[in-house]
């Protein structure tokens, strides 16, 4: 099989990728060495791949990796500043104690960025929504509900962008 | 005289250890490791029979294919492996025992090669009749899945049945139960059911290994609850000694009882130890539709109790017999049924128990460690019948069980007195939160509303001599390191060690850290399992900081020339106020102190710390008695307020209170989160959850499409969870487990909170919103109890 | 995943690819088509990424016509949109219902209907409304009625050389208000596959109405009752006795199966009870506006 360079903008930096046709964009960023993206299932279903890909959020084991040529994609890595600040969101993440075994965490985070910034203030049920395609067997979501609605608090538009001094 | 500052010791709030990492995604899981192109794929090749003599294996088609290096099979690695019964074949040797075994294992330059690859490989089979119901194992020993039972090694404490399918049987004999049914004035007798259930942890199994081609020594990176166990194990079946594997146990994304003992580490070993290896690393990752396949699954229980009561409500004795579904090992599963066993009278006093619980062997996928290990099968069963119980004596559910409660001094059913617990305020507080025994109405027409409570009991469930060691390293700048095995899967482990060496040396929880667990650096620990970490492991942290402590007070007090009770360390200075000096912990600690004599003292400050639980006696194999069958108890409640939607089935849970005999609470956080999790996870399993198989014993379910687990969607109630703090005696703090705890009893609570709205009592789990509509029908026909 | 793939960026394009590689798979959102890959349910060994194709990106409105959903139109596309939440209020719900946000994102509601799996949530809706599947090909383009357009699970009307450019929702006639309910019965609220989806639509002009019922993942081929409609429409009236007749008319034309999922006695009963719900629910909101 042939390989085939993607170009994109990862994490606000351009990057290149060799990838083959049928590699899911969760394998191809996996071996670029951005690890946050895992495979919990691989069929779309748990959510441990979530990335963000302009402004929606999706889930990587689903989209074809040559499917973001030209295309910006973020990561849980691309949410801390160069200062190595961590987000807002993450920050809310580990003071409501949201986080227990943290393999479900980079895409529960980057699920709540994509409903923040479509619901800067959102309500119960659009949390519960936005984050519905999201498993933790972990925390029973309670905390993180917690960690939201503290995050939503904070968060209004990026106002240090993120990744770049 | 307490000569230690902290504020981020016991009890504090912190910021959890590794935390940071998990929230940028850079900390790395097993999968996420890089061995670069020297690395292998390994993926195996199932047996489609649940019970099939292997004929052949004829690989030649597989190894054709560019890429594919050598193919393993059981005969090339006929080695048996067990922690307490070696009864488990990595590789199936000569028979296949359950439709998805590994009967052979494909090594190849890539996972997709290997994928491909497995599909070549050509195996014949003669099938063979098979058993799946344990109820039927268990009696009929017509299809032994086990013919050499008797040959198998084990530990003492395990009683398996050559000539049946009982890997396990465990007894209580105690008093006279005929008698006691005799003298009470009803007698209930209930049957529950229970399928299997699946972990569900985000992180599916993956395993590395390496054996290196110069030395034979062999390297093991896994995810793995319990580094030591898997070293141990292995060790024990390749007939290795032990120094000469390491085990590096990366963080894991979720254990649950899952990734105990060893899992997939001695199939993957069965490649890196293949001669065609040739010391390259090979790589073993489980994807999630073979997860159920390739490890534990909780037991499937049939529970029968029959209890006798008398009039005036007390409990006059009870028979217990539960088939636990092991599948085709059990080599794990045998222990979830003495667990069950020797707590067989769950949170009650019964003078007269008669208990057997059986591990039965059957044609599947095969059963182990599960949080709660033993009590969530025991409790669903045992608190609906303790609430059918109270409604035959006429009696509110709460207080039956309050006045049968086991309380201080009364002994439990081996015979052990219970130790002092705050179950009685953890009720009344169950049943002031959520209003129980007072009637509420439904929220919405078509809805019917309910109430219920059950109580939750366990044990730390491990060996009499389940021992835990920690080495504190003290830097020169003052910072610590602490090397202690326990798997922080989550639970908190790391932050709750870092705060008790915070409390015992007066430094900062910053400057302090623990790593994960690597046989080669890390001193031993049994498992990270049974809820015995903060306690047991806490206990050898809290003397090794100690240790570490007494050196550094002994060395500067003879530098300084005072006595140690003189000195104070505070926030990670050492000051003595009588001299008026204080100073920061630094260079001191690793080269050593220049004495006022000229000699310099000391050195590397290493602190060790090791426990071993002192007491605990086997139960007896005829009777189950022991004057101290286990370390301690935990002991709490939860109560469920709820709502059925008539028309369909779908229960709404509205809120539910959950709380805990902690002890103590060393990491509030923590607990907290322990609480809630567990908490959602039994309601998931209550009533969602569910493993299933066609008549062939094939799989239905066997990935997130079909085996659903809670989404934020379900998880739509208040929580109100809360802890009772009375102390442990042996304890480091006066603490006691709660890991696993608020998983055993969500789902009798919701059961006994279903007969509340609905008058009928469902004999079956999962609570499914079928299930539960089929009830809603019965009860319409004027039935009382629903089987399906 | 072992697959050419190929990304045109016109309609055109893909028929050309097509006709090279006939037995090519198509991919809209992909969110069926890579599982069942993955799965081994189906082989591939080129697949077709229409992603890059602007025609077929977006909703667009025929001005008095109705509401071209091209190809490419998610479902969150689809949820956002205003003049579709107001005439096809029941589409709507059925997109919310769909999966969870992160697949919303990416699945199609056109790939939903060529997926043509039974329990597909879009199904129904469209059906209700009468859509129209509009395809493109080597020969003249042809718009079929999608009561038509699935055949057997899996199996659409599609032919070798074309392609489904877009579903046309017909616009309700000047002064009809639309009620709309997707209902539906699924192990839990999010992301699993329906085991019972009902879909009821009435057309309310003044005081009278016209009703449109469709089921899903209840039989082979999502469908409408026709004889319950016909039944509903002449009695102008919801109520317990019309119920009770429809309701088991509509129990008598679905043959749903038994699968790990639910079995055959719930759904049918399920299907007597979300019927009663969706017409009860139209009937009275239709009737108080």
């Amino acid at each position: 099989m042939n390989r085939y360079r993607v170009r994109f903008v990862l994490n606000h930096q351009p990057t290149q990728m060799e990838v083959k046709d049928g590699q899911t964009l969760l394998r191809a960023l996996r071996e670029l060495g951005v690890t946050s993206v895992k495979r919990g299932c691989e069929e779309g279903e748990c959510g441990a791949c979530t990335v963000l890909i302009g402004s929606k959020a999706y889930k990587s084991c689903m989209i074809l990796a040559r499917e973001v040529e030209g295309k910006e994609v973020l990561t849980s890595e691309g949410l801390v500043t160069v200062g190595s600040k961590l987000h807002p969101i993450q920050k809310a993440f580990i003071e409501e104690g949201a986080i227990q075994c943290g393999f479900c965490t980079p895409g529960m985070i980057m699920a709540t960025y994509a409903l923040l910034m479509e619901h800067p203030h959102p309500s119960k049920e659009e949390i519960m929504d936005g984050l519905s395609g999201n498993l933790c067997r972990c925390t029973g979501y309670s905390s993180i509900f917690r960690a939201v609605e503290k995050a939503s608090k904070i968060f209004d538009a990026p106002q240090e962008k993120e990744g770049e001094a | 005289m307490k000569q230690t500052s902290s504020k981020t010791g016991i009890g504090a709030i912190v910021n959890r250890q590794y935390d940071d990492q998990k929230a940028v995604g850079t900390l790395q899981y097993t999968d996420d490791l890089f061995f670069g192109n020297h690395l292998l794929h390994a993926r195996p090749v199932r047996s489609p029979h649940a019970c099939a003599q292997i004929l052949s294996i004829d690989a030649s088609e597989a190894m054709e294919m560019e890429g594919v290096i050598f193919v393993v099979t059981g005969t090339d690695f006929p080695h048996r492996f067990g922690l307490y019964l070696k009864d488990r074949y990595p590789i199936a040797v000569d028979q296949a025992r359950y439709m998805g075994e590994p009967v052979a294992l494909v090594v190849a330059e890539s996972e997709e090669i290997a994928e491909r690859a497995r599909e070549k490989v050509n195996v014949k089979y003669k099938p063979m009749p098979a058993v799946l119901d344990p109820v039927q194992a268990a009696t009929d020993s017509s299809i032994l899945v086990h013919p050499e039972l008797g040959q198998y090694e084990k530990v003492s404490f395990l009683n398996p049945q050559p000539g049946t399918n009982l890997g396990n049987w465990f007894k209580i004999r105690r008093g006279n139960v005929e008698q006691a049914f005799a003298e009470a004035d009803f007698v209930v007798e209930e049957e529950v059911r229970c399928p299997q259930i699946a972990h569900g942890f985000l992180e599916t199994h993956c395993c590395i290994s390496q054996q290196d081609l110069g030395s034979g020594e062999i390297t093991v990176w896994t995810a793995a609850q319990s580094a030591f166990a898997v070293r141990e194990i292995l060790a024990d079946g390749m007939k290795m000694p032990q120094n000469k594997i390491r085990v590096i146990a990366p963080p894991i994304g979720g254990g649950f009882g899952g990734k105990a003992g060893m899992t997939i580490e001695a199939l993957c070993l069965s490649a890196s130890t293949h001669p065609k290896a040739r010391g390259r690393p090979v790589k073993l990752f489980v994807p999630r539709e073979e997860v159920m396949l390739s490890s534990w699954v909780r037991q499937a229980y049939v529970a029968r109790i029959k209890m006798g009561v008398k009039k005036d409500g007390k409990i006059t004795g009870i028979h217990n017999t539960f088939y636990f579904d092991t599948g085709i090992s059990a080599e794990y599963g045998a222990n979830p049924v003495r667990s069950a066993g020797y707590t067989s009278t769950g949170t009650y006093y019964i003078p007269n128990v008669h208990t057997d619980c059986y591990a039965v062997y059957t044609h599947k996928p095969f059963g182990g460690a599960y949080r709660g290990f033993g009590l969530p099968e025991l409790m669903s069963a045992m608190e609906v019948v303790i609430d059918i119980a109270a409604r035959k004596v006429k009696m509110d559910p709460l207080t039956f069980r309050t006045i049968n409660m086991l309380k201080e001094g009364l002994p439990t059913c081996t015979g052990m007195p219970m130790a002092p617990h705050g179950l009685e305020q953890i009720s009344e507080q169950i049943k002031e939160r959520i209003g129980l025994g007072e009637d509420a109405a439904a929220t919405a027409p078509g809805r019917k509303r309910g109430k219920g409570i059950a109580f939750a009991i366990k044990a730390p469930a491990m060996p009499a001599d389940a021992s835990s060691s920690a080495i504190v390293k003290v830097n020169g700048d003052g910072t610590v390191e602490v090397l202690a095995a326990t798997m922080d899967m989550g639970q908190g482990a790391y932050t709750a060690y870092a705060q008790i060496v915070s409390e015992e040396m007066g430094i900062p929880y910053d400057q302090i850290r623990c790593s994960f667990p690597d046989t080669q650096s890390h001193p031993y620990d049994w498992q990270t399992v049974a809820s015995r970490s903060c306690w047991s492991m806490g206990m050898a942290v809290k003397r090794a900081a100690i240790d570490a402590r007494e050196q550094i007070l002994q060395l500067y007090a003879e530098c300084w020339q005072a006595e140690p009770q003189d000195l104070r360390i505070e926030y990670g200075m050492v000051l003595c106020e009588r001299l008026e000096r204080k100073e920061p912990l630094d260079q001191k600690m690793t080269n050593g102190f220049l004495m006022p004599d000229g000699v310099l003292k000391g050195g590397p400050i290493i602190g060790k710390g090791r426990f071993i639980p002192p007491d605990v006696v086997y139960p007896d194999s005829e009777t189950g008695q022991s004057p101290k069958s286990v370390v301690h108890f935990t002991l709490g409640a939860v109560g469920v307020d709820l709502e059925v939607v008539e028309a369909t089935g779908e229960v709404i849970i509205r809120k539910i209170a959950a709380g805990y005999d902690v002890g103590k609470a060393i990491s509030p956080i923590n607990v907290r989160g322990q609480i809630e999790g567990g908490t959602v996870q039994g309601v998931s399993a209550a009533l969602m959850e569910g493993i299933y198989y066609n008549t062939d014993g094939k799989l239905l379910n066997p990935d997130f499409t079909d085996y659903k687990i809670a989404t934020t969607k379900d998880a739509n109630f208040e929580m109100d969870v809360f802890w009772e703090e009375t102390p442990e005696a042996l304890s480091p703090y006066g603490n006691r487990g709660v890991g696993e705890h608020s998983m055993i009893s969500p789902a009798p609570a919701i059961n006994n909170a279903l007969f509340n709205a609905l008058g009928i009592r469902i004999h079956q789990y999962p609570l499914s919103r079928e299930r539960v509509y089929g009830a809603i029908q019965a009860a319409k026909r004027g039935e009382t109890d629903y089987f399906d | 995943m072992d697959f050419a793939l190929l990304r045109p960026t016109s309609l055109s394009e893909v028929l050309e690819m097509m006709n090279e590689y006939p037995k090519a798979r198509l991919k809209a959102g992909g969110t069926d088509l890579l599982v069942w890959i993955k799965k081994g349910l189906i082989s591939a060994d080129h697949v077709i990424d229409m992603g890059l194709i602007p025609e077929i990106k977006g909703i667009i409105p025929n001005e008095g016509e109705g509401i071209h959903i091209g190809a490419m139109a998610t479902l969150s596309d689809v949820i956002c949109h205003s003049a579709i939440q107001k005439d096809y209020p029941d589409l709507t719900q059925a997109c919310r219902m769909h999966s969870d946000p992160l697949i919303r994102n990416q699945a199609t509601v056109v790939g939903n209907v060529c997926s043509a799996v039974p329990s597909g949530d879009c199904i129904p809706p469209l059906l209700a409304h009468r859509a129209l599947v509009h395809t493109v090909g080597s020969k003249e383009p042809r718009v079929m009625p999608l009561e038509k357009w699935i055949i057997a699970p899996r199996t659409t009307r599609i032919l070798p050389e074309e392609v489904v450019s877009s579903v046309f929702l017909p616009q309700p006639e000047e002064g009809i208000r639309v009620v709309g309910r997707y209902l539906r019965i699924s192990r839990r609220k999010a992301l699993d596959l329906a085991q019972v989806g009902v879909c009821c639509v009435m057309e309310w002009k003044k005081s009278s109405f016209q009703t449109y019922l469709s089921y899903g993942a209840v039989s082979a081929v999502p469908f409408r009752c026709l004889e319950a409609e016909q039944i509903i429409n002449e009695a102008q009236r919801v109520d317990e006795e019309l119920l009770q007749f429809v309701v088991d008319l509509a129990v008598g034309s679905v043959q749903p199966i038994s699968d790990v999922r639910a079995s055959q006695e719930y759904r049918i009963q399920m299907v007597r009870e979300l019927t009663r719900q969706a017409l009860m629910e139209c009937y009275l909101e239709g009737r108080d506006q």
